[in-house]
């Protein structure tokens, strides 16, 4: 089943607002990285967070006490529909869906949450913040803002969720039933979370992220990405705009149970996706082993693709990442053009675009997302 | 648990090979999530660090589960809070009469953690009195923990392998109330809206139901709400909320009730509500009261609502070849 992208939107390190992040990352610009510490951590972490700018102008009722990532969320999901042309009221709200795709959540106010609780003893609990650790919270936020009655998920896994996401829009979207689904991946930096990371051995103190290199390690973001899709007969050219994105295929995914696994997983996927042309891959290359897991799958399966990541840039947003792919991999087909890859070693034989690089003749995408924790996922996507 | 429970399914179906695994939680591997701020925040041993963070993960217990028995199928966590099991399954449902898969491993786990039981603890939902759905002196919920998996598959494939099929899942309801992020709205619309929904879906009238297996977690909101919604549409059809056994299992919740549901019809009873003492005069529902009895039960709902406003409800039939 093939369906429309009809609006996108995103809320990034590098600002909000497609087109002006694109712009930045064609420009070769990178997140600044903000310092971050704990009282009771003796270690500080760089991360690149979302600049107060990205937000600005946005407030809502419901969000008053809701956690940075019901923000980001909000943000992003409000642009996307706008970008679509898509007015949620009484009678499509509940042909539309909503799904989220989230790693670890409302990890900011969770933490607070517990400490609390570890500190203070149980009777400190705060019922206020107990609401915003659950899983669903920015989504049901998010529904309330829009008014959707109807479906609502949210999907928890590790940074191919986005891209699980989209795999399960489509499953919803064989229902007839729907007219819309709107997809929000999003995720919130905190101390807590670089520090497991790093007692992980995926997270490096401060940046740069060098993809397809010595595995050195990810700086964490934090963000959130939103694509609407809708079904191709009903989304002509000429109500989408001019160029219609079509997501060809959502790869149904795989798991690993070892790190050494992931390239295969990774390799099965890529094979699947690449049984016709395509002309570039958008990586989920993050400085960890998810580069080699990527860099063999697409050495062997599709050697003369030209490959970007732009996690050196924006850094590893996680739940958020997916999604971030997804509209990368749009804006590439629609401008025709690349960003440079940041911080790579010169000796990667992969085709990466080390300056700003035209691609005038692509047509077909695969993006690809290996995640930290045993899921894998992938999609082709075309420009029509 | 998740062991458990995908064992008593590959030994009365050995034979069953996934397509798509689709499992609800709500705090997932929280507890590993608490070793380590706890032993962090007070300075303690961290040498196992690195095993509390891989193991954190929603779908990390899943993966492993299925592993174990060499199922490799992909998986989507759905944690859509305590209607997740429900979910998991009615999207599950969907996925196979879409045509889009053959088989899916379905259903929820949730394992007892100290922030879940104090944060229900900070609401005052939880209460440490016995648990009384629809009882006009509840006092609100116990928790519990579960898991439990049901093996989906289209009728033609499991007639066409000789499958012992158990049931029938015929319609799925989902809906959203966006009233409150903890509190059903007390008009009862969003659990009354899962319900038609899964009415219509099934193409089914609320006069085919026999059985309504409640989400009725014994609070005061809850139990309100859904007992309108119930009486609004249905006329004295019985009812019972069996967590008055088990206590509410979060995303297990709507799977183990599945469950409860599908021995429902095989074995042609009406599961009970103990520690059912007194009627609610708001509530007009034919409670099973405290002892389960038999009945021709033909075809069965069952009702799981969450955080967030988010409900779900999935109707199944007893399968007649």
């Amino acid at each position: 089943m093939s369906l429309a992208i009809a609006g996108m939107g995103w809320v990034t390190p590098l600002g909000s607002g497609v087109d002006s992040v694109w712009e930045r990352l064609l420009h070769g610009h990178e997140a600044s990285p903000t310092t971050i510490s704990e009282k009771f951590g003796d270690r500080a972490y760089g991360v690149f967070r979302v600049p107060e700018s990205a937000m600005e102008g946005f407030g809502h009722p419901r969000l008053r006490r809701a956690s940075v990532i019901s923000r980001f969320a909000a943000v992003a999901g409000l642009d996307a529909l706008r970008a679509a042309g898509v007015k949620l009221d009484s009678q499509n709200a509940e042909r539309t869906a909503l799904i989220f795709a989230i790693s670890n959540g409302g990890v900011i106010y969770t933490k607070r949450f517990y400490r609390d609780v570890v500190d203070a003893g149980a009777q400190s609990a705060s019922p206020l913040l107990f609401p915003e650790t659950v899983f669903n919270a920015p989504a049901s936020h998010l529904a309330a803002i829009l008014g959707i009655t109807g479906t609502t998920y949210t999907l928890v896994g590790d940074g191919a969720v986005g891209l699980l996401a989209i795999r399960m829009a489509e499953d919803l979207m064989a229902n007839e039933a729907l007219d819309h689904c709107l997809i929000v991946g999003t995720e919130e930096v905190d101390w807590l979370l670089c520090d497991a990371y790093r007692r992980w051995r995926l997270l490096r103190s401060a940046p740069p992220i060098e993809p397809f290199g010595q595995r050195r390690g990810m700086i964490l973001s934090e963000g959130a990405g939103a694509i609407v899709l809708a079904h191709l007969p009903r989304r002509s050219t000429e109500e989408v705009g001019e160029r219609l994105f079509v997501v060809e295929s959502a790869h149904p995914g795989g798991n690993f149970t070892k790190r050494v696994e992931a390239g295969k997983i990774s390799e099965r996927i890529v094979r699947d996706l690449a049984e016709s042309k395509i002309d570039f891959v958008i990586s989920s290359a993050n400085g960890t082993f998810v580069d080699q897991a990527e860099y063999r799958a697409l050495e062997r399966v599709v050697p003369n693709a030209v490959v970007y990541t732009a996690k050196p840039a924006l850094g590893e947003s996680i739940g958020a990442a997916g999604v971030w792919q997804v509209i990368l991999a749009a804006q590439a087909l629609r401008s025709a053009e690349l960003p440079p890859v940041l911080h790579a070693d010169a000796a990667v034989s992969l085709r990466l675009p080390r300056e700003r690089m035209s691609i005038p003749e692509a047509r077909h995408a695969i993006v690809l997302s290996c995640g930290l924790n045993q899921q894998a996922a992938g999609l082709r996507l075309a420009i029509e | 648990m998740i062991i458990e429970a995908l064992k008593e399914i590959l030994t009365q179906a050995p034979q069953f090979k996934p397509g798509l695994t689709v499992i609800g939680t709500t705090s997932g591997g929280m507890s590993y999530g608490e070793d380590y701020y706890r032993t962090l925040r007070q300075s303690g041993d961290l040498r196992r660090a690195p095993t509390w963070i891989a193991n954190y993960p929603a779908q990390k217990p899943v993966i492993d589960a299925q592993e174990f028995f060499g199922i490799s199928s992909p998986c989507q966590v759905i944690a859509n809070a305590c209607a997740s099991g429900t979910n998991a399954i009615g999207h599950a449902f969907e996925c196979v009469r879409s045509g889009r898969y053959q088989r899916v491993l379905s259903g929820g786990y949730d394992a007892l953690s100290e922030m879940v039981f104090v944060g229900f603890d900070s609401l005052q939902a939880s209460t440490p009195e016995k648990c009384r759905p629809f009882d006009r002196r509840r006092t609100g919920m116990v928790l519990g923990e579960g898991a439990a998996i049901l093996a989906l598959e289209n009728l033609d494939s499991a007639n066409g392998r000789g499958a012992r099929i158990l049931a029938e899942i015929i319609g799925y309801g989902i809906s959203t109330d966006n009233f409150h992020i903890t509190q059903p709205n007390p008009s009862g619309i969003g659990p009354r809206q899962a319900m038609e929904r899964a009415l219509a879906n099934a193409n089914a009238s609320a006069k085919e139901v026999d059985y309504i297996n409640a989400h009725g977690t014994a609070t005061v909101f809850n139990d309100a709400a859904e007992g309108k919604a119930i009486s609004t549409l249905f006329n004295g059809v019985p009812v019972s909320s069996t967590k008055s056994m088990m206590g509410h299992s979060l995303g297990a919740a709507g799977a183990i009730e599945a469950i409860v549901c599908l021995l429902a019809l095989q074995h042609q009873f009406l599961p009970s509500n103990i520690n059912f003492r007194e009627s609610d005069d708001d509530l007009d529902l034919n409670i099973v009261a405290n002892e389960a009895r038999p009945a021709r039960v033909r075809t069965v709902l069952s009702n799981s609502f969450g955080f967030g406003g988010t409900n779900a409800s999935i109707l199944m039939r007893k399968f007649e070849a």
